[in-house]
């Protein structure tokens, strides 16, 4: 399906770098045998069900425990009077752990019913009674100033609170992104074409399979925890701070997670479950199920006005953007996920003028953070959609529009960022490589559309890794990072196999654990196989140079033992595989121990990391009695640097764009004028299924070995939620669509079409 | 009450409103099975009841009395007569990358081998109807394309094995 213009140069290993080397963790999924948190076992487990409000905003005057206490099975009901304990959050600490006194939205815990079963924990919430005096509820409609809907939070800067991110106070506005290049009203004012016009964004739900779950217990006041968190290190310091303990006092295990798409960012249950493992003194399990997932957290809702200026031979001059963003009750993530839509709001365009203005605004929604290739996803389609009426409006062919004007590389998004260090005009031009598809059946109209867009990824400049090589030959590697289904532990052995020359079947790579693991900053960010890969990558790099050093001292050249194309090489003529070498140690158990850090020495301080940058094409079919869109093929290009294992950035690419497709044309939480949620499960919550996903799809990666991480791998995974989206839109505009909101249902669909036939 | 679990007899001691998916996770704990929406719309609990794949997570579990459940764990096992097809269907989703994060894998390979098994589809299933018959297991990970693609990989080879009379190779 795929073809790759640059296959890897190096000759491969043998499931080393380059190969598409199946996953380590495969049969253990297919056989059933793969245990994620809700499968571990713990002797004497209590069980935890939350009690949730009903209500969007409101004063919460009681809780009545009474008749709950009384039920079968009830170990203990936990209300806000039990916790001693401030706020969470890591950009802004607003959230309680239950509500305190307020209720912001509905669907925030209250109460947490610990029973000796979770039936009967079940049970006894339905019993769990509360008094709330209703206030009207904030939207993100209304005026972010009014104060009789202003909630008082807590909003003192979290433990992550940045440069880049800091509190806005005023009103319901939590923090605001400001950018501006040039005077883009005179610009605006001496355009030959001026495109304007207002959107709309849903607020898509990521949908991990497996819903949030953790485990805990207290132990000689240590707190144990088993979650199915991304980011444990972080997690284990929010936690700590909560209660007062030192941080290696609090231990975070995670085993094989059930996806996560940013879901499963930072805290979500993990305070719950701690506070109740406190209170009733033994192991307590609280797994959300998806109904009680979706209130958890989701993606952010946005309306955006959008104004793009260009000459009459298509040279683009100003970009003007007002966004705000729904971040819910509680700020989360929202902060970054503004600033990063803000950032990138104007597309990897070469703009004289830019003008962002991009607000996080509280209302009384449930709270909202981080869904895969957050930023890119909500802007990234209206800039495309204007970008082709400018097209139109000049007579500049669509894709020579963005060729001309796209971000070469050197170039800035933002004076203060890393400049551009992705091929996007390559990018664009994989994607024209496939011909459309002209598959269209009687009554339907065909469209073909266009969309480039980058993201900055990888988070932090850092990583941590440690690989012990044992003098048997096996290897383990030793990272803080979530195995969540990205394939994190397959490439990590890709990377040692291919400096170490060992199988990958004698390589373990165990769950982290912030005990025993080192430090990761997060799972997320597309930076696992390009940052914490790198510290895998020097960790082998460090055995080798222990190897040799052995080696010389045991052939009596000290200093003159090199590593030759997986072999030691003595000045004297000696020679040792690597699993020669170690076996020189002096006791069969002895190891090396390979240490690999990321973000010292020469390591540059980027931000962003590295650009994820992809670009899409898409043909759809309308049909135009019923607006129902199929989508008939979608070709992307990432530009991953290098593919470190092919087929997993294939898979990656490809299941990103379908998930990136439903969140385009049918994916959205409805929401109540008072902000309650109107399809509250997967009965009415609408994901791809092998039937609505697109019909054929290819992905044609850029290679060009140019990522900060190991032989050159940037991360990948995200970019289609930037370019997708503009593809699938712009195809649809091609089709005679042109939508302001998404998603893209038949109606909208019908309507626009109509709409356009009227005008015309 | 007593019922059949993969074959063996088993006693089926439970309240009538346990869940059969937490009656097979908790009780038997066979964890291959996952729980995820709760409505009988994602196929991350489908295990087969007399033969027909069933959600576990809408179903009670006294209703499986006399009846036979299997699950991914018993197909799973070599001792299984369709053993062959599931491990046609396990090798492909493993060579076509049709597993990521893992927790729809066990539904998805359990539909799969009931559609063989009740000769719902063959090599020559066409497309669509591939679609249609796997809709009820959703995957967030893979896109789809990977899993269709082990499917027919496993199919085509099955096919390939009934020519040379039930040979695997």
């Amino acid at each position: 399906m795929t073809a790759y213009t640059n296959p890897p140069t190096s000759t491969s290993r043998r499931n080393g770098v380059g190969s598409s080397a199946a996953r380590v963790d495969a049969r253990l999924k297919t056989s059933g045998a793969a245990r994620y948190v809700g499968d571990l076992r713990f002797a004497g487990l209590k069980h935890i069900k939350v009690v949730r409000s009903p209500v969007s905003r409101g004063v919460l005057l009681t809780v009545d425990t009474m008749q709950a206490r009384a039920m079968p099975g009830v170990v203990r009901i936990i209300t806000a009077d039990d916790l001693p304990y401030g706020p969470f959050g890591h950009l802004l600490r607003d959230q309680p752990i239950l509500a305190d006194g307020a209720v912001r939205f509905a669907g925030e815990p209250v109460a947490l019913v610990v029973a000796d079963s979770e039936a009967e924990a079940l049970r006894a919430a339905a019993q769990v009674g509360m008094e709330i005096s209703e206030l009207p509820a904030a939207t993100l409609e209304l005026p972010t100033d009014r104060p009789d809907l202003l909630d008082n939070r807590g909003r003192e800067p979290g433990f992550l609170a940045s440069a880049n991110v800091t509190p806005h106070p005023v009103g319901n506005v939590c923090y605001r992104y400001e950018h501006t290049t040039g005077d883009v009203e005179a610009l605006v004012a001496a355009a030959d074409v001026v495109v304007e016009g207002s959107y709309t964004f849903p607020s898509a739900y990521q949908y991990a399979m497996e819903p949030h779950g953790a485990v805990g217990h207290w132990n000689d006041g240590r707190l144990e925890l088993w979650s199915s968190c991304q980011h444990p290190f972080l997690v284990r310091q929010e936690l700590a701070r909560l209660f007062g303990l030192e941080l290696d006092h609090v231990r975070i295990q995670v085993p094989l997670i059930g996806g996560g798409f940013g879901s499963k960012s930072y805290l979500t249950v993990e305070p719950l479950v701690a506070a109740a493992a406190l209170l009733v003194e033994a192991p307590v399990r609280l797994l959300n199920t998806v109904e009680e997932a979706m209130l958890t957290t989701r993606q952010h809702n946005m309306t955006a006005t959008m104004t793009t200026a260009a000459t009459a031979d298509g040279e683009l001059i100003a970009r003007r953007v007002r966004i705000a963003m729904d971040t819910g009750a509680y700020a989360t993530n929202g902060p970054t996920v503004t600033f990063i839509t803000g950032l990138v709001a104007p597309g990897p365009y070469a703009w004289p003028g830019v003008d962002v203005v991009a607000d996080c605004v509280y209302t009384n929604r449930s709270p909202a953070g981080s869904y895969r290739g957050f930023g890119a996803s909500h802007t990234q389609w209206i800039g495309e959609l204007q970008l082709d009426e400018v097209a139109r409006r000049t007579g500049v062919d669509r894709v020579e529009l963005r060729r001309r004007n796209l971000l070469r590389r050197g170039m800035r998004m933002h004076p203060g960022l890393k400049p551009i260090d992705a091929d996007l005009v390559a990018c664009l031009e994989r994607v024209q490589e496939d011909p459309a598809t002209t598959d269209a059946r009687v009554g339907q109209r065909l469209g073909r559309g266009f969309g480039v867009a980058v993201v900055p990824a990888g988070a932090e400049y850092t990583g941590n890794a440690i690989v012990r090589l044992r003098r048997d030959g096996r290897a383990t590697v030793v990272v803080g990072t979530s195995e969540i289904g990205q394939g994190a532990r397959t490439v990590f052995s890709q990377i040692v196999a291919e400096v170490l020359g060992i199988d990958p079947a004698d390589i373990a790579v165990p769950g982290a654990d912030t005990a025993t693991t080192p430090y990761d900053r997060s799972t997320g960010a597309s930076r696992s196989t390009t940052m914490v890969g790198l510290a895998v990558y020097r960790a082998c790099g460090d055995v080798l140079a222990q190897l040799a050093t052995l080696a010389a001292r045991r052939w009596g050249c000290p200093g003159e033992v090199e590593h030759v194309d997986g072999r030691l090489v003595a000045a004297t003529g000696q020679s040792a595989s690597v699993h020669e070498a170690v076996a020189m140690l002096a006791t069969a158990s002895d190891e090396l121990v390979g240490r690999g850090r990321v973000g010292v020495g020469d390591d540059p301080a980027d931000f962003p990391v590295f650009w994820e940058a992809c670009a899409a094409s898409a043909t759809v079919a309308v049909d135009e009695a019923t607006g129902r869109v199929t989508v008939l093929q979608v070709v992307t290009s990432p530009d991953v640097g290098r593919a470190l294992n092919p087929q997993l950035v294939e898979v990656q690419d490809i299941g990103c764009t379908v998930q990136a497709a439903g969140q385009t044309l049918f994916e959205h939480l409805e929401h109540a004028p008072d902000g309650a949620l109107l399809s509250p499960s997967l009965a009415q919550y609408q994901v791809p299924t092998t039937e609505l996903a697109p019909r054929h799809m290819v992905s044609r990666p850029v290679e060009n070995a140019d990522g900060p991480g190991p032989f050159g791998a940037k991360g990948c995974g995200e970019g289609p939620f930037g370019s997708v989206p503009a593809a699938i839109t712009t195809a649809l505009a091609d089709a005679g669509a042109s939508l302001t909101e998404l998603p893209a249902t038949p109606e909208r669909v019908w309507s626009a079409i109509r709409r356009a036939d009227a005008a015309r | 009450m007593r019922t059949t679990v993969n074959g063996a007899a088993t006693a089926l001691d439970v309240a009538p409103d346990v869940l059969l998916i937490d009656y097979v996770r908790d009780e038997l704990g066979l964890r291959g099975a996952k729980r995820s929406c709760d409505v009988q719309v994602c196929g991350a609990c489908t295990v087969l009841l007399d033969g027909e794949p069933v959600s576990a997570c809408c179903m009670f579990a006294v209703d499986v009395a006399n009846r036979h459940v299997q699950t991914v764990e018993g197909l799973a096992s070599p001792d299984h007569p369709h053993h062959d097809i599931f491990r046609r269907f396990e090798e492909a989703f493993v060579a076509n990358a049709a597993v990521q994060c893992g927790f729809c894998t066990p539904g998805f390979l359990v539909t799969l081998v009931h559609l063989v098994i009740d000769a719902r589809v063959d090599e020559r299933t066409a497309d669509d109807e591939l679609r249609r018959l796997l809709r009820g297991n959703l995957c967030r990970c893979t896109g789809y394309a990977p899993v269709l693609a082990a499917a027919r990989a496993a199919l085509a080879q099955l096919a390939s094995q009934q020519a040379t009379g039930g040979l695997i190779a």
